[in-house]
């Protein structure tokens, strides 16, 4: 069953096409990664499904509803919801707070939507850093309460931005773990990585992308081993670690 | 429902202690008046007065992160309402009061549905609402409709609480010190449901909110006109009060400021912030008026701009912040609580 349906999705930014004629589908339940070289656009297309950018020709289809020029929040609402690359929590407010704000998605009710909140800090591991401020917690932990945040709207869809990046080893191990427990949970995942080892640990299906086009599709292993794709990475002759 | 690391005992007890010491705060101001001279009288009635407007305030420029540098558009809107309807069509002035404050909302609205539509954020929205109190200003200084510069004398009738109007200075004092209670009260309620939230969450990072499920757009919308509505309620009392408006008291930019400043130095999004900026400022322009009013022409006011400067750099997040966590739960460090 296809929950994300996206045909000949066009971005241009003036002069530069961003995102050129993209057409993939997301089914139910998989793990579809986006990767490609830096500035390859994946980070626009998460933008465009999710309505930061509205696309200059192109649909999308979110459970055979079209969602071209709704608002951010109204994706949400249809149970899509996004991470950011470079992680923006409410710096201000406590993590528990954080969390709390998505949870309101699914009530209007403070205590609900604190009882929502507690139940996903404690599912991330990290339950006991609720009352700190957003600021003051670890680059980790702000990875965690980022995903926690999308995870208390309740989405079922969620597109993950790069969640690994700027992690250690053994963050990243903890990381995949905790991305792979969501995923046998039901959730369907569309995420942008960077991390091959990760891509390879999580994915079902890779899309690639370079310079806004789409070059390759298919399972992780093959789709790596592309000369395509190789080429796109570290140019003509090299070949790319998987850590497998 | 424990969350680990807190001990839920310590956090009963200071919410006891909280709760007991307000309410004792309110009891004492409720029987004070029986000593009080007009003076003080005075002085205690606009420092309640600037704390319920910086209140109002604070739900949009505090809580939604939303600087309105035109507040006193949606005063004066409220003043002369119920002046205008109080002179020409002798209607009650607790009717008109509560008219002027759905206009009030309303040109919040109007105001807020403008920028927000268009995106303007921080500075430009500002500049707006500045604009837009000025362009009123100028409207009502040059109308015959609103009797001009020469303003409005709010006419004397029989002392009693149906003509909101009073002999003595003590009925003014309890109907102001109610406001303060009740704005104080919805600012408490907002801060600890959905809505309070949402506002935070869009003045710590619109984007960020949008992702999670917050519709900015009619999110700022809310706090704008309910922060107006209750600001034009200000604006009626103090016709009632000092029974005299005209355009450039009203409209002028320094009531805007004067609002901003006590939440500023309070503890801009917090609940108890523009109580605790009122009470010092005021307390300080009192002081220093009394102590070097007479030195140099203005020197007051230049001793108030240094000390106003230091609370700025000594006390950045506010006087009420730092005074929290003074007294407060060392474990607690976030912003959100009571």
């Amino acid at each position: 069953m296809e929950i994300l349906k996206v045909t000949n999705l066009t971005k241009l930014f003036g002069g530069l096409t961003a995102v050129n004629n993209l057409s993939f589908q997301l089914n139910k339940g998989e793990t579809l990664a986006l990767i490609g070289p830096n500035g390859a656009g994946k980070t626009t297309v998460f933008n465009l499904l999710t309505g930061y950018y509205r696309p200059t020709s192109g649909s999308v289809m979110l459970n055979g509803k079209p969602i071209v020029g709704l608002k951010p929040h109204e994706v949400t609402k249809l149970n899509m919801a996004r991470t950011f690359q470079v992680v923006q929590p409410f710096n201000e407010l406590s993590v528990l707070d954080n969390v709390i704000v998505g949870a309101f998605n699914r009530t209007n009710h403070i205590r609900e939507a604190r009882r929502i909140a507690e139940e996903v800090l404690e599912r991330l591991g990290i339950p006991h850093i609720g009352n700190v401020k957003a600021s003051s917690i670890t680059l980790a932990d702000r990875k965690r309460l980022e995903i926690a945040k999308v995870l208390a709207t309740g989405a079922k869809t969620l597109l993950l931005d790069e969640v690994m990046a700027g992690l250690t080893p053994r963050e990243t191990e903890d990381i995949i773990k905790f991305v792979k427990n969501i995923h046998a949970d039901g959730i369907t995942l569309f995420i942008i990585e960077h991390v091959l080892k990760a891509v390879v640990a999580l994915a079902n299906r890779a899309i690639v992308i370079n310079y806004g086009t789409k070059i390759a599709e298919g399972v992780p292993e093959d789709v790596l081993a592309d000369n395509k794709v190789i080429e796109a990475y570290v140019g003509k002759g090299g070949g790319i670690a998987t850590g497998k | 429902m424990v969350i680990k690391g807190i001990d839920p005992a310590i956090t009963a007890i200071s919410r006891r202690k909280i709760i007991i010491s307000l309410l004792s705060a309110c009891l004492i101001l409720l029987i004070l008046p029986v000593w009080l001279n007009d003076y003080i009288l005075h002085f205690l009635i606009m420092t309640f007065f600037w704390a319920y407007l910086s209140q109002s305030w604070n739900i949009v420029g505090g809580f939604c992160g939303q600087m309105s540098l035109g507040h006193s558009a949606f005063f004066a809107i409220g003043a002369y309402t119920s002046s205008l309807l109080n002179v020409d069509l002798g209607m009650n002035p607790w009717l008109g009061t509560l008219i002027g404050g759905i206009i009030g909302s309303g040109f919040g609205l109007i105001i807020g549905f403008l920028s927000f539509r268009y995106g303007l954020k921080g500075p430009y929205f500002a500049l707006v609402t500045l604009a837009f109190a000025e362009l009123l200003r100028v409207l009502v200084l040059s109308v015959d409709f609103t009797k001009g510069p020469i303003g409005i004398l709010i006419p004397l009738s029989d002392s009693g609480f149906m003509n909101f109007q009073f002999e003595s200075k003590v009925p003014y004092y309890y109907i102001i010190l109610a406001f303060m209670i009740a704005i104080t009260l919805i600012a408490y309620t907002i801060y600890h449901s959905k809505m309070g939230y949402y506002f935070l969450s869009i003045k710590e990072n619109e984007n960020a909110a949008e992702a999670i499920g917050v519709d900015t757009f009619i999110y700022k919308l809310k706090a704008i006109s309910i922060s107006a509505f209750f600001t034009a309620l200000g604006g009626s009392f103090y016709a009632q009060y000092i029974q005299y408006i005209n355009p450039g008291e009203t409209f002028g930019w320094h009531v805007s400021v004067e609002m901003i400043l006590r939440t500023l130095v309070g503890g801009m999004g917090t609940v108890m912030g523009p109580l605790f900026g009122s009470l010092v400022l005021n307390f300080l322009t009192e002081i220093t008026r009394v102590l070097f009013g007479d030195l140099v022409p203005g020197a007051h006011m230049m001793i108030y701009s240094v000390i106003l400067i230091l609370t700025v750099l000594y006390f950045p997040s506010g006087i009420y912040v730092w005074f929290r966590e003074k007294i407060g739960n060392k474990k607690r460090d976030a912003v959100f609580h009571n």
